[in-house]
């Protein structure tokens, strides 16, 4: 009798343990994607740059035979959906603009987490009487199709009480941008810290910055993973998200600040910029990670934007699309559930308590 | 050695279509190469001379009527007969030794056979000092007298010589129809050349074949039966030169 | 020496030791490029945002830290181009001796090679970024498409371009299939093929800096320039810029070098 007890118990035990075993496969490598940019070799100014330099990532898969593959693509998003679609990238960290178009293109995404946001500038030429978002009705807007900025140019349109048929907007990359500004041929545009520089050159001033309370209207994105890597390697999937959340917690962390903006630094903008970029909020504040209210409403009314633009033909599952056990997961286990303000539909914030 | 060959040209006639439009290079050619005779050609141009010797050689093999080598009808190229061109055709990237050694490559002579042969040769045209030579180095008249080399190598029975000094000034031609002469004598061999110098053919041959065009046919054939050295400004000489002149000019 | 000209003999002899005259010839264009350069943006001709003065240009890759990203992306560049570059001259070498030698061959491939080719080469790149990502391989393989298209063309013109008197001595000499091809073909074509060989190494290198830039990930003096185009580093743009042309002007005359010491002075070459 006690035999065949324990014979079960044996072949119970090493039954369960080949599940566990399949659950708890490691993959060879993992590659990691995100936006860069470098004189040299391309870097990124983002949550995967502090999650390599810092070792963080590392330290998740110690001891095992899984190796790391950084990839900073210039060639930004259009780029990163390329790897993924090509098995060269597992995990990517990218905008969400497109992030939506690869996703409602068949690539089998799945979000995690996000990463904060994009903080969005406008400048306008000097020698024009140009002092906010109000004074570009009738003009020339230099802004990036089909990007984030183009959808928070939207967005600050809308809070003046603007909309698109109010202005003209010529479709033009950051560099042509700043000889047609110089040439007199437009007389504003829209990006992220990269326009900075325009300013301090003396041609335009800056006249907009989600920085002065536009939550609604800045840039955002996600880090999302391949549909089959999660599948695959669940346990790698977790502890790549644990690393992630504890990398965040690192940026998080005020003491951390000067060490972050230098990592940062290495994607060849320069230090000043980063700084001017992040400044007068905690950082903490600016790279939430949470799937919270306010991330559905922004990735919905981008999903919206997208269709209206005639960028996506089918409507996008948001709730299937998200993964957010993951994110929970670590949150609850590294005991971070209020470190990151939940925040509302609106974007205010939500009482830290859960 | 091999004076025994003889090449029958029997009613050989070509025809081109030109334009829907039936053109007649060559009509009822009719002649014998007897065994080691030196025979000359000449003709207007537009006389088929050439046409008739690209046919023997092997490289046109569409006519009518019988080219027979020692009784054998040819077809296409072979290893009894060579051609010296009038531009010499050395192979620019080999040395005179290698473009000379090309014309033993079809041979299946043992390869320690093949540079005796070759040296040979390179001896008998007085080109011996320049084995290693690239023709680009070579004055005409040299590289002429090594594409004879390389035509000689293989020891045909029969030596076709299109115009073969015709590129050459008034000096080396001279020279060279010399060493024809003597080269002919040494091995003994069959010579059909065509040439448009009426004092050339005289100077050389044992005959010569005259021919006229539109369409190409024989004139006349004149023997020559003067003996070497010939002078040129012998009575005799000058005689059978007026008889090929006349046939030419009627 | 007895063919001067009256000219030549009446004028100054040339100097004995140091560079030729023909490289203070070659120099002297440049030079005044330079001077032309300098004066219009200090004088202010050009907005000096837009051409940076030489003076400022030539610092840059020592005294900048940005600037100093080049070198290794020079070496980045280099390895790649080689790469892709041996890649192209050996397949496009092997397709163009194919299409040359075989009639059969040239009926089937050339009207397909020949459409093909027709592509403007930067419109495959996002064809082989959607095949191969944007790593090294989709990079190696635009370089390699980039030089083998000129060697394909040129040792397949090179092959049927032979001369007719050549062809006739090879068949009166009776030489085999194989003879004809070593003996005759090849070396005949070699002029054409060492033409091709140079311009598939200047397309190859304007494909790798081409790639780099329009591909990105990783080093590159095509990354290089992006970037400084991105920051608006019109300095370091004019930098990439110079750097391309140097670089290629290296790689040719290294190229020639080797191509004069490799063929003999066989009196093929018409130089």
């Amino acid at each position: 009798m006690i035999r065949i007890r324990q014979t079960l118990l044996a072949a119970a035990v090493a039954i369960g343990s080949v599940g566990v075993a399949a659950a708890a496969e490691l993959p060879p490598v993992i590659h990691f994607a995100g936006v860069g940019s470098g004189f040299g070799l391309p870097f990124g100014q983002n949550t995967f740059a502090v999650a390599q330099v810092k070792g963080v990532m590392e330290a998740e898969f110690a001891g095992t035979d899984v190796r790391l593959d950084w990839g900073y693509f210039t060639g930004t998003g259009p780029a990163i959906n390329e790897a993924l679609a090509n098995g060269q990238a597992d995990f990517a960290q990218y905008g969400s603009i497109p992030n939506i178009i690869g996703y409602a293109n068949g690539l089998p995404t799945r979000i995690l987490l996000s990463y904060g946001g994009t903080n969005i500038f406008a400048v306008a030429r000097k020698d024009l009487p140009i002092q906010s978002i109000k004074d570009l009705r009738g003009r020339k807007i230099a802004v990036q199709k089909a990007t984030i900025i183009h959808w928070a140019l939207l967005k600050a349109l809308q809070a003046n009480g603007l909309t698109e048929r109010d202005v003209t907007i010529v479709d033009l990359k950051n560099p042509d941008t700043f000889a047609a500004l110089a040439a007199g041929s437009i007389d504003a545009a829209f990006g992220a810290s990269y326009i900075l520089p325009l300013r301090d050159q003396g041609i335009v001033k800056v006249i907009y910055s989600t920085k002065d309370g536009g939550a609604q209207a800045t840039g955002f994105g996600a880090i999302v993973v391949t549909d089959s890597f999660q599948k695959r390697y669940p346990e790698a999937t977790q502890r790549v998200v644990d690393g992630l959340v504890k990398a965040g917690r690192f940026i998080g962390e005020d003491e951390n600040r000067e060490e972050v903006l230098r990592i940062w630094a290495k994607s060849g903008v320069p230090y000043e910029i980063i700084a001017e970029d992040f400044a007068g909020k905690p950082l903490r504040a600016q790279t939430n990670p949470l799937i919270d209210d306010f991330y559905l409403a922004q990735f919905r009314d981008a999903i919206e934007f997208e269709k209206q633009q005639k960028l996506i033909r089918r409507d996008v599952d948001l709730t299937a699309w998200l993964e957010p056990r993951y994110l929970a997961d670590a949150l609850k286990r590294l005991d971070l559930e209020n470190f990151w303000p939940h925040r509302s539909a609106d974007g205010l914030r939500q009482s830290a308590a859960n | 050695m091999l004076a025994e060959t003889s090449l029958d040209i029997r009613t050989v006639s070509k025809t081109y279509q030109v334009n829907d439009q039936a053109l007649d290079v060559l009509r009822n050619i009719d002649f014998t190469v007897e065994p080691g005779e030196f025979v000359s050609i000449v003709g207007a141009s537009g006389c088929g001379k050439s046409t008739l010797l690209r046919l023997i050689i092997g490289l046109d093999t569409e006519y009518h009527g019988d080219i027979l080598l020692d009784g054998r009808r040819i077809d296409g190229p072979g290893a009894d007969r060579s051609i010296v061109f009038q531009e010499h055709r050395l192979f620019p990237w080999l040395t005179v030794e290698q473009n000379v050694a090309l014309g033993l490559d079809a041979s299946d002579a043992p390869v320690a056979i093949r540079g005796q042969s070759v040296a040979e040769h390179i001896d008998l045209v007085r080109l011996a000092g320049f084995e290693k030579a690239y023709p680009h180095q070579l004055s005409g008249g040299m590289a002429q007298r090594a594409a004879i080399a390389r035509a000689l190598v293989n020891r045909p029975k029969i030596l076709l010589l299109d115009e073969p000094l015709g590129a050459l000034d008034s000096l080396t031609r001279a020279y060279l129809q010399d060493e024809l002469l003597r080269i002919w004598r040494q091995q003994s061999v069959t010579v059909l050349m065509v040439t448009h110098d009426v004092e050339e053919a005289v100077y050389l041959s044992d005959k010569i074949v005259v021919m006229e065009p539109r369409p190409g046919r024989i004139a006349g054939i004149v023997p020559i039966d003067l003996d070497h050295q010939r002078e040129r400004a012998a009575a005799g000489f000058i005689a059978h030169k007026e008889r090929v002149l006349h046939l030419l000019n009627h | 020496m007895v063919d001067q000209t009256v000219s030549e003999a009446l004028a100054k002899p040339a100097a004995a030791a140091g560079p030729g005259r023909d490289f203070w010839r070659g120099i002297a264009v440049p030079a005044a490029l330079v001077v032309i350069w300098s004066a219009a943006s200090h004088l202010g001709l050009v907005d000096s945002r837009l051409l940076v003065p030489p003076e400022r240009v030539a610092l840059v890759p020592f005294l900048d830290a940005d600037g100093r990203e080049l070198w290794l992306g020079i070496t980045a560049s280099v390895l790649r181009m080689l790469a892709g570059f041996t890649i192209g001259i050996l397949a496009g070498g092997a397709l163009g001796l194919l299409m040359g030698v075989s009639r059969f061959a040239e009926r089937g491939i050339a009207p397909s090679f020949t459409a093909v080719r027709q592509i403007t080469l930067f419109a495959w790149i996002p064809l082989l970024t959607a095949w191969f990502g944007n790593g090294e391989a989709a990079k190696i393989v635009f370089i390699a498409l980039s030089a083998g298209f000129p060697m394909a063309l040129n040792t397949h013109q090179g092959l049927r371009d032979i001369p007719i008197a050549f062809v006739e001595v090879a068949r009166v000499l009776r030489l085999s299939r194989r003879r004809l091809l070593t003996q005759v073909l090849v070396p005949s074509a070699l002029p054409a093929i060492a033409i091709g060989i140079e311009i598939a190494l200047i397309n190859a290198w304007i494909g790798t800096v081409g790639a780099e830039y329009a591909m990105g990930l990783g080093r590159g003096v095509g990354a290089f320039l992006a970037e400084g185009r991105e920051q608006f580093r019109m300095d370091i743009v004019i930098v990439g810029v110079l750097t391309l042309a140097l670089v290629g002007f290296v790689l040719n005359t290294l190229l020639r070098a080797g191509v004069a010491r490799l063929m003999p002075a066989s009196g093929n070459s018409r130089r």
